[in-house]
């Protein structure tokens, strides 16, 4: 287009530029877009534009022949077809349940998927087809498993030849899972989880075979669990690799894997993992019920799966343990709770949790006793310095002074005093340049992220102080308190604490110490009302539920004698009372009934009391 | 008919509780009360007291014996019939109120005397309201939970100032050891009893326990406990004072707290007694708070307690800010709360044992082993 014509535009009355113009809403003389597939609306929309062809600029001639062939073909459901699954039938016919197969995965027009035709040689030569969704599927396993002997194997002479479906079925399909569905709908779920269907002429149904070999990321260490001993194995976003890792590591046959689907159009597979006769039977019921009445269109995410069935979901604290660790998932089903594991997701699920395991890892148990102790009380005592370290700060300075020894008091305030701001400001100008750098931390590429470490130590540490803009002193709380967060190993918990944090600056700089404990005081009921499906979070302490030997601290391995009972688990007694029988120090108590050892839950004792008793003296 | 529901309560959680309501008060002016009751044989007062409340509390346990599985609302009610006991329950809810009002005005004015001198004294309070009315909302688990976990931290926190403070003992202010004589001493006991009022709860909040079995033994644990608590605070307290100081402080623990000096550096670690001195007082003005509205509830035959809240917050509010000053508002409390609340802890009690005896109502002890 010459500069004339531009110009010529000018003159003219041309609204062409209204065509140009491209909307996903309905805009002023919207023609109908092929392919829309309500009818109703497609004749409404017809009649809008019969309306407004009154006033309406003519079309070219080439524009209508458009437009009708656009018609056609959504006429014809090559575009934008729906298709109802449960109405589509398969038949007797092969031509015909090809023709619905192309139907439902739009085929000319979709690309991924393949069909090949074929023909299997028996007595007759049967008619036959397969799908599969490139790229999903083995090639190898199609070519070796399905294709060769079906295309040549069927040559052999086999015996009569009754029901040539049965025939196929037993001794022509090699392939380890084949199945034979009836349902259109599974058959098509099984395809686009990169299974094969193949269909045989004369056979109304489908057979689904195993083929699958989609592209998966190899199994790689933890990367926000890491621990120095223990495994070094993660989950992958491959479903089944992960179902592997778990039963690799939990080799008992009572570990069950109930397979569901989450989503109503992406249909995501889901496993729920639990060890029968451990867990609480009410406890599945309810993890499934919940997951079976999510009624969304898809969950791309371990942590919307988490937030669809979590209790509470306004709460800051987390409801659920979302790990990558298989070792730790095993640990947990070993205790009686339920994983979750969602297709495409590195992170399992594990519900119910209570507060305490939020401040665990699966490290204190590959370290001794004493050292696993010292590690959790590290931890609890960061959960309070990344919680309460700003807010003691701002109270202290804003109201407590006479709190600090005086030399503390006359350093700190001579740091202070070239500072123009209150410890308010100068404590939140701090706290959001660190989420700023955390964040940006987080977001850049790992190759130019230590630019952000420059920035940060630099520029906000030595530089704001020199500027007389933060006192040295917040530096070090800053800095403590961000240390302490990081050293929370849940993820989800650290967060709970940023956010905590915030309100309890706000309420030490409204009323000092005072306002601090108050909300400490809210935000403890808080916690002790928070249940986790119907786990009350900070049991087994408060509801207080003896004898619970992991919590802070944690005991030698060899007094886990029990469940944690607030899970009510079906077995309540996880190894004998005495587990070291070598050792001489428990001749004593091995001669003692199981009864009459201290530590021993009374209601555990009685159970084995029960069961250990001979008949003659039970009755008795 | 709905009855009123709201969980269950453990052994343990319902010692925490009523330990925690009980011996809270030590944090107020009962030390210096005890002081002026038995002058240097404070902390005899507080043994006496506390046998009476044993004694006190067998009867309340025997009360509630004889019918399992009711509040004592309901016990009134049927002992005594519908309108004289309705308005038995209404005394025992007026009682908790009245205690609340007291004790937040108490608690209030302790803070603005001490950290906050500059704050009003209504911001306080509705501050501390606030809390308040969010705890009682989330109801009686979340409380008593939050009071198992709590107040170890308590026990400890008051252990360290008693241990800091002992340096500063001298055997020489306990004389005379009798203080004002044997004879007025279990006289002043017997009625101070009334600092065990708050045990009330457990036979008001009866329904919600789990180990009824167990519920003399609750109190019995409850009330020895809380004097070991209440007595050892007020022994220190009188081997750090002499007789004329220990009589006029205002804030006996507070003072307790300022003398501590371990070394240059904790020299003034009163400020971390707040933390504990502020969640004895939220918890034990949330438990009072709450069963006068459970209380008021139950007597009104309510299937719910909680749209009483708001209103009864307003009135406890407004209660509070009725006494001109805190001078007159300790005078309230002692001469009021603590010289006659024995009638309705005790008193009432003892009344319904007794007119269940003459009118044959409930199950008695031989009738009880005979069921089971």
């Amino acid at each position: 287009m010459n500069l004339w014509q531009k110009m010529k535009d000018l003159l003219i009355v041309n609204d062409t530029i209204m065509d140009k113009t491209f909307s996903l809403g309905e805009r002023y003389g919207d023609q109908e877009e092929p392919g829309d597939q309500d009818s109703q609306r497609q004749t409404k929309g017809e009649k809008v534009e019969q309306a407004k062809g009154n006033f309406r600029k003519p079309l070219k001639t080439g524009e209508i022949q458009k437009r009708n062939q656009a018609k056609e073909e959504s006429k014809s459901g090559q575009f934008d077809e729906e298709v109802d699954l449960q109405e589509l039938k398969l038949s007797n016919n092969i031509k015909e349940n090809k023709a619905v197969i192309k139907k439902v995965f739009r085929m000319p027009l979709n690309k991924d998927f393949v069909i090949r035709d074929f023909i299997i040689s028996l007595d007759e030569e049967v008619e036959a087809f397969l799908i599969y969704t490139e790229g999903m599927s083995s090639r190898d396993a199609i070519n070796f498993a399905v294709l060769e002997p079906l295309m040549h194997l069927s040559r052999i002479d086999h015996k009569e030849v009754k029901d040539h479906i049965e025939l196929v079925y037993k001794e022509l399909l090699p392939s380890n899972q084949v199945e034979k569905k009836y349902k259109l709908k599974e058959l098509v779920e099984g395809v686009l989880s990169g299974q094969t269907a193949l269909f045989v002429a004369g056979f109304e149904g489908g057979f689904l075979l195993e083929t699958r070999g989609m592209p998966s990321r190899g199994v790689s260490s933890p990367i926000s669990e890491a621990s120095v001993q223990g495994p070094q194995e993660a989950f992958t976003e491959h479903f089944r690799t992960n179902t592997a890792l778990i039963r690799k590591r939990l080799r008992s046959e009572r570990l069950i894997t109930e397979m569901t689907k989450v989503g109503e159009i992406n249909k995501a597979d889901v496993a729920i993992f639990y060890m029968q006769g451990i867990v609480n039977p009410k406890l599945v019921k309810e993890v499934k019920r919940r997951i079976a009445a999510i009624k969304v269109d898809n969950v791309t995410d371990i942590g919307v799966l988490g937030e669809l069935i979590g209790d509470s979901p306004y709460s800051i604290i987390p409801k659920n343990i979302s790990t990558e660790r298989p070792d730790r998932v095993c640990a947990f089903l070993i205790e009686g709770h339920v994983a979750v594991i969602l297709d495409g997701n590195p992170f399992v699920l594990v519900v119910p949790i209570t507060f305490w395991s939020l401040l665990h890892t699966s490290e204190d148990y590959s370290l001794g006793f004493p050292f696993g102790v010292l590690l959790r009380i590290v931890r609890v005592a960061a959960f309070f310095v990344a919680l309460l370290t700003p807010a003691l700060y701002i109270a202290i300075s804003n109201y407590h002074p006479e709190m600090i020894p005086t030399d503390l008091l006359l350093a700190a305030a001579a740091a202070r005093e070239t500072v123009p701001f209150p410890a308010i400001v100068e404590v939140l100008l701090m706290e959001l340049s660190f989420e700023l750098i955390r964040e940006a931390g987080t977001r850049t590429p790992s190759i130019i992220g230590n630019t952000i470490g420059i920035v940060g130590a630099l520029i906000l540490g030595q530089a704001a102080v020199e500027a007389n803009i933060v006192s040295p002193l917040l530096v070090i709380v800053v800095a403590l308190t961000a240390l302490g967060s990081f050293a929370i190993p849940s993820y989800a918990l650290s967060f709970g604490v940023r956010l905590a944090r915030f309100l309890f600056i706000i309420a030490a700089s409204f009323l000092g110490f005072y306002g601090m404990a108050i909300g400490l005081f809210i935000f403890t009921i808080h916690l002790c009302n928070t249940k986790i499906f119907g786990v009350p979070i900070m049991s087994p302490v408060a509801p207080f539920r003896p004898p619970s030997r992991d919590i802070v601290i944690r005991y030698p391995y060899w007094k886990f004698n029990t469940r944690p009972g607030y899970l009510r688990t079906k077995d309540g007694v996880r190894q004998k009372p005495i587990t070291r029988t070598w050792d001489p120090g428990t001749k004593r108590l091995q001669a003692m009934g199981p009864e009459e050892i201290p530590g021993f839950a009374n209601k555990n004792a009685n159970k084995i009391k029960q069961s250990k008793v001979p008949d003659g003296r039970e009755k008795s | 008919m709905k009855t009123l529901k709201d969980g269950h309560i453990g052994y343990n959680e319902a010692i925490a509780l009523t330990i925690t309501i009980i011996s809270s008060k030590v944090f107020f002016s009962y030390p210096g009360q005890m002081v002026r009751e038995g002058q240097t044989a404070a902390w005899l007062v507080v043994l006496v007291s506390s046998l009476t409340a044993v004694l006190a509390w067998l009867v309340i346990a025997r009360l509630m014996g004889r019918f399992p599985g009711k509040s004592l609302v309901e016990v009134s009610e049927e002992v005594a019939g519908v309108i004289p006991g309705t308005l038995l329950s209404l005394a025992f809810f007026g009682f908790f109120l009245a205690l609340t009002s007291i004790v937040l005005r108490e608690f209030s004015e302790t803070i603005v005397g001490t950290i906050l001198p500059e704050t009003p004294i209504s911001v306080v309070a509705s501050i501390l309201l606030a809390a308040v009315l969010y705890a009682s909302y989330m109801g009686l688990e979340a409380v008593s939970r939050a009071c198992f976990l709590i107040s170890p931290f308590i026990m400890v926190a008051l252990l360290a100032l008693i241990a800091g403070v002992l340096p500063f003992a001298k055997l020489n202010y306990m004389a005379p050891f009798l203080g004002p004589g044997l004879s007025t001493i279990i006289e002043r006991g017997a009625i101070q009893s009334s600092s065990f009022a708050e045990i009330l709860i457990l036979p008001l909040l009866y329904p919600a326990i789990r180990q009824t079995s167990k519920f003399t033994q609750i109190g019995l644990w409850t009330i020895g406990i809380s004097t070991l608590i209440m007595t050892g605070v007020v022994v220190v307290f009188k081997l750090v004072f002499p007789y004329p100081m220990a009589l006029d402080t205002a804030y006996p623990m507070y003072q307790l707290a300022r003398l501590i000096y371990l070394g240059r550096f904790f020299q003034r670690v009163e400020a971390i007694l707040f933390f504990i001195w502020i969640f004895g007082a939220l918890l034990s003005l949330t438990i009072s708070f709450y069963t006068s509205a459970v209380t008021l509830a139950r007597s009104l035959h309510l299937p719910v307690y909680r749209p009483l809240l708001f209103p009864l917050i307003i009135l406890v509010f407004a209660f509070s800010l009725l006494a001109p000053d805190y001078v007159t508002s300790l005078r309230i409390d002692e001469e009021i709360l603590r010289s006659w609340g024995w009638a309705p802890a005790f008193g009432l009690p003892l009344l319904l044992l007794s007119l269940a005896w003459i009118r044959g109502k409930g199950v008695g002890q031989g009738e009880q082993t005979k069921g089971k």
